[in-house]
């Protein structure tokens, strides 16, 4: 509790300014919607057989998951806000038109006539008599959308676009559980208290409602005016860095400690990097020294001259429980040992990153090439073994490498829970049973998980064998967990930039980088 | 003057309004009646153009009403409907003036109107600033009228102007509206299915079925003379009451003994009271007494019933 206090204190100005971010992406996103979605609920409420075909396309768009959503449009849109605005505002644009429409057509038909009758022409029907009475239905659909905005523009931070998101997603990649409430805890706050002010708004009398309605949607803009587009202290090259990256000592810190490192940078979801990369939203990144897409990107990775990055080897994490509960399946896992070097792992996720190839199939063709191929055994399954793996294409191809191993050298059957959102997640989950083996990173044990003390860290210098026994010893002892023999890859930290960029500048290693920006400021 | 000629309106499955024509002079009150689905209720939209004609022709005062736009015509043509149709969002005072703000009056004249309005009607001041959900059936009912008369228009459509209100109360506006000099003044089209509202308030009854005029007349002729079985029919039910509502002293003046005595004025009946008036009058007050020609009538409930009787004898009706 008190670190959590501490910790917000540390970073309240941040948590201001990602607070301030997310109300002006909420409110902007609000305000396009209503532009948008009133005039067209209006337009369908007086055309039936429109109304059918844009509230079902309205309803479609609702139902994307939100993180899809921002895949589709990152190739359209790029990263940062526009992407972020776009979403919110599909998503805030359902609820608008169909409230607006239902609001509208639920008018009693007397009333319009009696209107009509009275001599109104059909606008003066409208905007005297089917929108004031039709007001509060609208008002309750810009109330759902605008909670809805608020809990799905914590996912803008995936996108470089900021807001509360950032502490959120932080939070899971380090394992944090203090910047994860900083982010989480303001977001559910601020969904509760726009809701309720919209909701006291909407028990107003109807004269007063109005007013107070006209006045809220006046103050959009304002709101929206929050938003205001990091763009202070540019250099002239732009990075987009991952969360974790971030966080992380031995990632950017680590670089800052090491070379003295100043970049303009974007928080980006690790995922959507190589995407923006590629299409030039950003210069240099955070990857992975094995990316199947640095192949497929054309993309350099600036060599680590003063050796920054500590050592990142895989190897499967598995529950001692399951190793003593099944006797036979450490030394089936044990064959990969050694077996997936660094070139062989970068070939396999380029495979799958721009070939196209599904996991299985690569993971298929790997087996069968290295002769560990053997077929399922018919007959029933004897136990069930869970795998998990993080949410990129490397941890995919694992999953799927272990599962085809384990069913055809043992009798167990194998589920995978691939995807899992970050290292705490899968961390949990292997503790608490829900998975029995994960493939994990010798530096990510050691220092997201463990989180030794300097003295500790400094003690291991970054050596390959030295960090593997004190993780593994750390993990016997105090999680009961196994780290089984590495798999022979090292995917360590990396930084990278465009081929083309990087010898257009002259760029080859991080010290030369670094020469480049402090040249490029003056 | 209205003209309806020719009315007839299709639905792509039935017809609604067949070959329908009447006049209404200025100042007349002509009650479409019949049962729901009769097509009165087109028929009246037709004249401010709620619904438009498959063909036919409908002027007022010599002027086809299609030669204007439909909101500029309907700003001239008063319009009280079913359960009054005030709206909910407006004050009483906003309802009442609805009609001369889009014509654009001055605040000044429509506040003075408004006021006018309210004492015609016997609606609180206070009401003004009430809106309709806070009012009675009844004061509703006079609002929705307040509105339609508003800007004084020369003609006033009403469709089921007292559909929504109990039996009571209905009669009691029913006796208000019937007194009120503003409307007799207007030229009326009214729909009703209420055979006793129809009596009551037309000058003529034009009664439909299946969207063709069935008979169109005074209340005594439909009664007495029907022009088919339908219309026969139609007033079975409650044909003592409407006879006993529709005859008047003079009708039976005939049949009536003189006799010399000399009645107080004051217990003079006029000659056009209805036969249920008279018999009220006998069995309640002191006794009446109606003038004739001769002389002066004494009035008693055996001696109207007897002349009452003698007339329905009568071989003209």
């Amino acid at each position: 509790m008190n670190e959590f206090i501490t910790f917000i204190s540390e970073q309240s100005g941040k948590l201001a300014e990602q607070t301030l971010t997310h109300l002006g992406l909420t409110g902007l996103s609000l305000l396009i919607a209503l532009l948008m979605g009133l005039p067209l609920g209006i337009v369908i409420s007086r055309y039936s057989r429109a109304a059918t075909l844009v509230l079902g396309i309205a309803g479609v768009l609702q139902t994307v998951p939100s993180i899809a959503l921002l895949g589709f449009l990152i190739p359209v849109l790029g990263i940062g806000v526009w992407p972020a605005i776009v979403a919110l505002f599909l998503y805030a644009l359902l609820p608008i038109i169909r409230n607006t429409f239902v609001g509208i057509r639920e008018v009693s038909p007397t009333l319009k006539e009696a209107a009509l009758g009275m001599g109104m022409t059909d606008w003066q029907v409208l905007t005297r008599v089917e929108l004031p009475l039709a007001l509060p239905v609208i008002f309750a659909g810009v109330r759902t959308a605008a909670v809805i905005n608020v809990g799905v523009a914590t996912l803008a931070a995936y996108i470089a676009a900021g807001g509360l998101g950032e502490f959120i997603f932080g939070g899971i990649a380090l394992n944090n559980v203090n910047m994860i409430l900083a982010g989480a805890i303001p977001a559910a706050l601020l969904a509760v208290l726009v809701d309720a002010g919209l909701a006291r708004l909407q028990r107003l009398r109807l004269a007063r409602f109005r007013q107070a309605a006209f006045t809220f949607i006046l103050l959009l803009p304002v709101l929206s005016a929050f938003y205001l587009i990091p763009g202070a202290g540019q250099t002239r090259l732009l990075a987009g860095f991952a969360h974790e990256f971030i966080g992380r000592a031995d990632g950017y810190p680590g670089l800052v400690k090491t070379y003295g490192l100043n970049v303009s940078t974007r928080l980006l979801d690790q995922n959507l990097m190589y995407e923006a990369i590629h299409r030039n939203q950003v210069d240099i990144i955070s990857g992975y020294s094995t990316d199947g897409r640095l192949k497929a990107y054309n993309l350099r990775v600036l060599d680590d001259d003063k050796n920054s990055f500590p050592p990142y080897y895989a190897a499967p994490v598995v529950r001692q429980a399951t190793l003593q509960k099944y006797p036979a399946l450490q030394s089936v896992l044990e064959l990969l040992a050694g077996r997936l070097t660094d070139s062989v792992m970068t070939e396999l996720n380029y495979r799958v990153d721009y070939l196209h190839q599904s996991p299985e199939q690569v993971a298929t063709r790997f087996l069968k090439d290295t002769g560990l191929w053997r077929n399922k055994a018919p007959g029933t399954r004897s136990g069930q073994l869970v795998v998990g793996s993080k949410i990129f294409s490397e941890q995919y191809i694992l999953a799927e490498i272990i599962r085809y191993l384990v069913e055809g050298h043992t009798h167990l059957q194998v589920v995978t829970k691939t995807g899992l959102g970050g290292t705490k997640l899968c961390f949990d989950a292997l503790r608490t049973g829900a998975i029995d083996l994960y493939p994990e990173y010798t530096g990510t044990g050691l220092l997201v998980i463990l989180q030794p003390s300097q003295i500790t860290l400094d003690s291991l210098q970054g050596n390959k064998e030295a960090v593997y026994q004190y993780v593994a010893h750390q993990f016997r002892h105090q999680y009961g967990l196994d780290w089984l023999r590495p798999l022979g890859f090292n995917n360590a930290y990396a930084l990278v930039m465009r081929d083309e960029q990087a010898k257009a500048l002259g760029i080859r290693t991080i010290s030369e980088l670094k020469r480049y920006l402090s040249h490029a400021k003056e | 003057m209205l003209a309806v000629r020719n009315l007839t309106k299709w639905y792509p499955h039935h017809t609604a309004v067949d070959d329908v024509s009447f006049l209404v002079q200025e100042g007349e009150t002509l009650v479409l009646l019949g049962t729901s689905g009769c097509g009165k209720t087109t028929t009246l939209k037709m004249i401010n153009r709620l619904i438009e004609p498959t063909s036919g022709l409908i002027e007022l005062n010599g002027t086809d009403i299609r030669r204007q736009p439909a909101h500029e015509l309907r700003r001239s043509i008063g319009y009280v409907i079913q359960e009054t149709g005030l709206f909910p969002h407006y004050t009483i005072a906003q309802n009442i003036a609805v009609v001369p703000q889009l014509l654009g009056w001055e605040a000044v004249r429509i506040r003075r109107r408004t006021d006018e309005l309210l004492a015609m009607l016997h609606l609180p001041e206070t009401s003004l600033r009430q809106y309709p959900d806070q009012l009675s059936g009844g004061q509703r009912q006079r609002v929705g009228l307040a509105r339609a008369l508003a800007a004084d228009p020369p003609v006033v459509l009403m469709d089921e102007p007292l559909g929504a209100l109990d039996p009571v109360t209905r009669a009691g506006i029913r006796r208000e509206f019937r007194q009120l000099d503003a409307l007799r003044r207007k030229t009326i089209v009214m729909v009703t299915h209420d055979v006793q509202e129809a009596f009551e308030l037309g000058d003529r009854i034009c009664l439909m079925d299946q969207g063709r005029i069935q008979q169109i007349g005074t209340p005594k002729e439909l009664l007495l003379r029907p022009a088919n079985n339908f219309v026969r029919r139609f007033f079975d039910d409650q044909r003592l009451t409407l006879q006993l509502q529709t005859v008047t002293l003079q009708d039976l003046l005939p049949l009536l003994a003189t006799d010399d005595t000399k009645p107080p004025p004051t217990h003079l009946l006029p000659i056009e009271t209805t036969l249920a008036d008279a018999l009220r009058a006998t069995t309640e007050g002191p006794p009446a007494f109606v003038q004739s020609a001769n002389g002066v009538v004494s009035l008693s409930g055996r001696k109207l019933l007897n002349a009452f009787g003698q007339w329905l004898q009568q071989p003209s009706f």
